[in-house]
């Protein structure tokens, strides 16, 4: 058979009348104003139900498996966080500790140099120290020369307090009642570390409340930092500042060893402590500093107002809704 | 009132289908359906969705939709019913067709039958139907040259079909053409 012949078919095909005449056609469709309507019911057909049935059962597996999933990652997730809560703490201490230290010395230096003053002007003050064993200042340098089992922690605290200098993450009064509740205590300065309640116990913390007329001074000293370290390319970006176990990251970027001390020292002066579930987002419009407890969010903020809702107890939710234009009402 | 308005409306537009949509019903509906059911069917539908069609024009694009989309959820792959082969003769036969003729169409379309779905409806819509390839572009949804694709190798599938089967067997032939003569 040739194309020919297929060509020749069609031609017939075409040329045949139709089956059915168009008269027969028309007098039909007069008729079908006359037909009963279909019952809705009987719209539906097997291969409609099975269709549906099928596309149900599908998307209802799909939304469960991937619940399943989300819940499985955020167990792991907590589970990690806690973990992390130890070991960041345990780092950040690290890094406060030395700091406090180095504080903590010169203000022995000071209190001594005080408490000496004070002496010598009443000898009937401050019965807990024995002054008399210290013998000058200068042997305060050596640290062997340094015998702290003389003076008691209260009477450093209050000579720091008198002194004003902040103590990094606990402020004196905390460090008070620490030493108050286990009078033992009263011995080497060298031995206390005030960090060890928290350690201990990671989930207990000790200062939840953020002074809001610190928040812009934190603000402009961050983005300033940020800035000269080259963490951010202007000060208008949206930044996101969290703490890991690997450290602190700016925008989900790590900051050096050698810029990590800076940046703890910056937050510690307004007694902002650094935890694994807490955040600080920032931009030269505002800045939002954020604590994840059980699931609750609770914010300290400082700028423009801003209006967001949770749709869950998640950080990225929290994060698109902070930065996200629509959010910010001006 | 209003319904002899639409009715005058759908008769009027439907005058300019009637060929081309009948040799259509006609090549799908062979030997799975009687295509008096399959343009009623459609036409019932068609009519009650009337208002919807905002192009009155393409009346014949959306009946040509609906009655595929009937062959698809009804025949899918049923194979050709002799009762309907022979109710097709009759009626082409009471049309003055000769038998000849008949043969030939019915021929073709079991070739076509074996073509795949979108081949033959554009192989059915551009060589029987009459369609340009811009209409069935529409129709089909696709481009002009995507559906000259389908025409081309359409016909060069069907030839090859013929090769392989240059003829009707006899007893076939025979068949027919009692139908036609009972």
């Amino acid at each position: 058979m040739t194309e020919n012949d297929t060509q020749a078919l069609f031609a017939v095909a075409r040329k045949c009348p139709s089956e059915i005449s168009q008269t027969e056609v028309l007098d039909f469709i007069q008729t079908i104003p006359s037909l009963p309507l279909k019952p809705w019911f009987k719209r539906f057909n097997l291969n409609s139900i099975i269709m549906t049935t099928t596309l149900t059962i599908a998307i209802s597996t799909l939304l469960l498996f991937s619940n399943q999933q989300n819940s499985t990652s955020e167990k792991n997730l907590d589970s990690r966080n806690n973990s992390e809560s130890f070991i960041s703490v345990d780092s950040s201490q690290n890094q406060t500790n030395s700091l406090f230290h180095q504080n903590l010395q010169e203000a022995q230096l000071d209190s001594v140099k005080e408490i000496q003053g004070t002496k010598s002007e009443s000898k009937a003050q401050n019965q807990s120290i024995e002054t008399s064993k210290i013998s000058t200042v200068d042997d305060l340098n050596n640290e062997q020369s340094i015998k702290p089992t003389h003076i008691t922690l209260t009477t450093v605290l209050d000579s720091l307090h008198k002194l004003n200098i902040q103590i990094p993450t606990l402020t004196v009064d905390e460090l008070k009642s620490t030493n108050a509740s286990n009078q033992k205590d009263q011995g080497s300065i060298k031995n206390y570390n005030p960090f060890t309640t928290r350690t201990l116990n990671p989930k207990i913390h000790k200062r939840d409340t953020i002074n809001i007329d610190e928040l812009p001074s934190i603000q402009t000293k961050l983005l300033d930092q940020l800035a000269l370290d080259r963490y951010i390319n202007s000060k208008s970006e949206d930044i996101t500042l969290e703490f890991s176990s690997n450290g602190l990251k700016v925008n989900a970027k790590r900051i050096s060893k050698e810029n990590l001390s800076t940046y703890v020292k910056l937050l510690n002066e307004h007694e902002v402590e650094l935890r694994s579930e807490r955040k600080i987002f920032l931009n030269n419009r505002f800045i939002i500093l954020a604590d994840r407890n059980n699931g609750v969010f609770r914010c300290w903020a400082f700028g423009e107002k801003l209006k967001f809702t949770f749709s869950d107890n998640k950080w990225e939710s929290l994060e698109e809704n902070l930065f996200r234009d629509n959010a910010l009402s001006k | 009132m209003m319904d002899e308005t639409k009715q005058h409306e759908f008769m009027k537009a439907y005058h300019a289908c009637h060929d081309r949509f009948l040799r259509y019903c006609s090549a799908l509906a062979y030997g799975k359906m009687d295509v008096q059911d399959l343009v009623q069917d459609v036409l019932v539908s068609t009519y009650h969705k009337f208002e919807k069609i905002e192009n009155k024009d393409q009346l014949i694009h959306y009946m040509i939709k609906a009655a595929r989309n009937r062959s698809i959820s009804l025949w899918r792959k049923q194979k050709p019913i002799e009762e309907l082969t022979d109710l097709h003769a009759n009626r082409l036969s009471s049309q003055g067709v000769s038998p000849e003729t008949i043969l030939d169409i019915q021929f073709l379309y079991k070739m076509l039958d074996r073509l795949p779905s979108q081949q033959r409806q554009a192989l059915v819509l551009f060589e029987i139907s009459g369609f340009s390839m811009k209409e069935i572009a529409e129709i089909q949804g696709s481009n002009e040259v995507a559906v000259k694709t389908k025409v081309s190798r359409g016909r060069q599938k069907l030839k090859l079909l013929m090769k392989e089967r240059p003829q009707s067997s006899v007893s076939e032939i025979l068949k027919t053409l009692q139908t036609i003569t009972l």
